[in-house]
């Protein structure tokens, strides 16, 4: 049977001769940019030897892929990318997957103790965007595209349907419409003041509006009006 | 209140130097009387955190510390891990209330008796869970007890930090953190006591968040990043709850710090602890640092680093911390401790099954 120049998902490849090479084997995410970059500064030593790594891999539910899709191009695809990474034959997989949905944890080991941790969840509401990141954890450093901060790299608590989603800032669990950490400022200036801890007075209110009018260049007249308007 | 006589046992926990330097200016919950440290080093270090409340006496032997302190009210109990025990023994006999660092113990065994102790003890007994009192993760059992998320699917916890061993070395000692020197899988040279007996968080914050149990768990280990380590600093874990909800730990210890005694991080987060909660109906994450900071300082905890930390929230009620709660039970203004004896118990049987996964490189059910 001859495959020249034929492309085949990873299903079919593994039905294949082992030994063939007149055939290609789609994983695309051998050519993801992040892999190649972790896979790159991995051989040139740039953080030492590689120990761990951890995949994100989530979509909404409206992108998701077909189950078969699922497991056996983005799992495998995933597994392939992180055998590359680790660069020794996989020895142990494991996985969890919520029954019936793209929706799963695996856990993988490597021949040379390189553990890969897959977060791969396809079942986000449909408000929200996809994400894929890669944590590779080294013996003298780290190379990640995974926010900082948060799951998007920004601040607060996500809260999603698949109509809206929300950022939140959650100052406090019973203040269930603080969503704006600006706002929940205000809310704490008033708790501040009834426990007392708030000062009490002008504090330098004279000096700040008189800076802001003389910055304006206001004439008395003009100060006058705007705060007779203000009081 | 009137604010609690409470003794220190033992200062090895890495989070008790927090609780001495906070002795200074906050005074309305504790008051302390003593400190006890058979590790002359750490007890210099207690005597300087200290050197504001001359009240307070030092000892090299806690039991010296118990006899000459009848009076005090409650013991944190603060040594290494393999000491609790017999700490926990000594101020059930002297009727203290009591407040445990985690983990109270990873011998299954002494939990069992610190429980039969616990059984019809009139006193509080409060063990540091302390991220029940973040505002996100209350949040989270607020959206799942009301079902705002629907029925719960899948959880993803991480609870990753740098390790605390160049400046805590006794956490590095399989020994003093674990009780005892089981090697983490047949002919390892890495051993239990490392990240996952640190991190108990995530197995405690699932059961809390959710109310069911762990069914199953199954574990990988990889090789150490910290070749200087005895103790293991990777574990990653899945597992599924009793009513199937399926879920993903990370209780690591894979940021990783420069080595040298004092805190200097090299990854800017000392703590990963991020919560992703997938329902029928609603997704919601959250992350520890939600009111993220980032600090570059010469005098900081970690100095001349970029560092990721928190702004802190609004305390609606005084109490509405780990300490503020124990007093306040200590007082009778509060019926029973946020965070139990029980509770840190059941989340040190999922940790052994975790370590156990490693080590037969296979499922296990829990009972």
């Amino acid at each position: 049977m001859k495959y020249e120049k034929t492309i085949v998902l990873p299903l079919t490849a593994s039905q294949m001769d082992a030994g063939g090479l007149d055939f290609y084997t789609a994983y695309p995410l051998r050519e993801w940019g992040l892999v190649k970059r972790i896979r790159q500064m991995s051989k040139s030593n740039t953080c030492g030897e590689l120990c761990s790594l951890r995949f994100t891999w989530q979509k909404p539910k409206k992108d998701a892929s077909d189950e078969q899709s699922f497991l056996y191009e983005t799992l495998a695809g995933l597994i392939d990318a992180a055998w590359l990474l680790a660069n020794a034959p996989l020895a142990t997989l494991h996985i969890e997957r919520v029954p019936e949905k793209n929706n799963l944890f695996a856990l993988a080991m490597f021949e040379n103790e390189v553990a890969a941790e897959f977060e791969l969840n396809e079942c986000l509401p449909d408000s929200m965007p996809a994400t894929h990141f890669i944590k590779a954890n080294f013996k003298n450093g780290h190379i990640t595209n995974q926010p900082l901060v948060g799951h998007f790299n920004e601040e607060g608590s996500i809260l999603a349907n698949d109509s809206e989603m929300r950022r939140m800032v959650i100052e406090n669990p019973d203040w269930d419409d603080c969503g704006d950490e600006i706002k929940t400022c205000e809310r704490a200036m008033m708790h501040a003041i009834e426990q007392g801890t708030y000062p009490m007075g002008a504090l330098h209110s004279t000096e700040i509006i008189n800076a802001i009018n003389y910055a304006l260049g206001l004439q008395e007249a003009e100060i006058i009006n705007i705060i007779r308007k203000a009081v | 209140m009137k604010p609690v006589d409470i003794l220190v046992a033992g200062s090895a926990n890495p989070h008790v130097p927090g609780y001495l330097k906070g002795a200074v200016n906050n005074t309305s919950f504790l008051n302390y009387l003593a400190v006890a440290d058979h590790d002359e080093k750490r007890l210099e270090q207690d005597r300087e955190y200290l050197k504001a409340c001359p009240q307070v006496r030092f000892y090299s032997d806690w039991c010296e510390m118990f006899d000459a302190h009848p009076a005090a009210e409650a013991v944190i109990i603060g040594s290494d891990n393999k000491y609790h025990l017999e700490i926990f023994r000594e101020a059930v006999k002297r009727k203290l209330h009591i407040y445990s660092m985690k983990v109270v113990s990873m011998d299954e065994g002494e939990c069992e008796e610190m429980l039969r102790l616990a059984k019809d003890y009139d006193k509080v007994i409060q063990v540091e869970l302390e991220l029940h009192f973040s505002s996100q993760f209350r949040y989270a059992k607020k959206l799942v007890e009301q079902g705002k998320l629907g029925k719960i699917e899948s959880i993803f916890l991480t609870n990753i930090s740098q390790s605390p061993i160049n400046y805590s070395p006794d956490w590095g000692d399989p020994e003093l953190s674990y009780g005892k020197t089981v090697p983490m899988k047949p002919g390892s040279k890495n051993y239990r006591g490392g990240g996952l007996t640190d991190h108990p968080h995530p197995f405690d914050l699932i059961r809390w968040i959710t109310g069911r149990e762990f069914k199953k768990v199954f574990a990988v280990s990889a090789k150490n990043q910290r070749d200087h380590l005895r103790v293991e600093d990777h574990v990653a874990i899945t597992g599924e709850l009793d009513d199937g909800t399926k879920v993903f730990i990370n209780p690591s210890y894979s940021n990783l710090e420069e080595n040298v005694a004092i805190r200097r991080l090299l990854w800017p987060k000392s703590l990963e602890c991020n919560l992703k909660i997938t329902g029928s109906e609603g997704y919601y994450a959250a992350d520890y640092f939600d009111k993220h900071l980032y600090v570059v300082g010469n005098n900081y905890v970690s100095p001349d680093r970029l560092i990721v930390d928190g702004t802190g929230r609004t305390k609606l009620d005084a109490n509405d911390n780990m300490m503020g709660c124990f007093a306040a039970c200590v007082r009778g203004e509060r019926d029973e401790p946020e965070t139990t004896l029980e509770d840190g118990i059941a989340a040190v049987r999922v940790m052994n099954a975790a370590y156990e996964s490693v080590y037969q490189n296979k499922c296990i059910e829990l009972k």
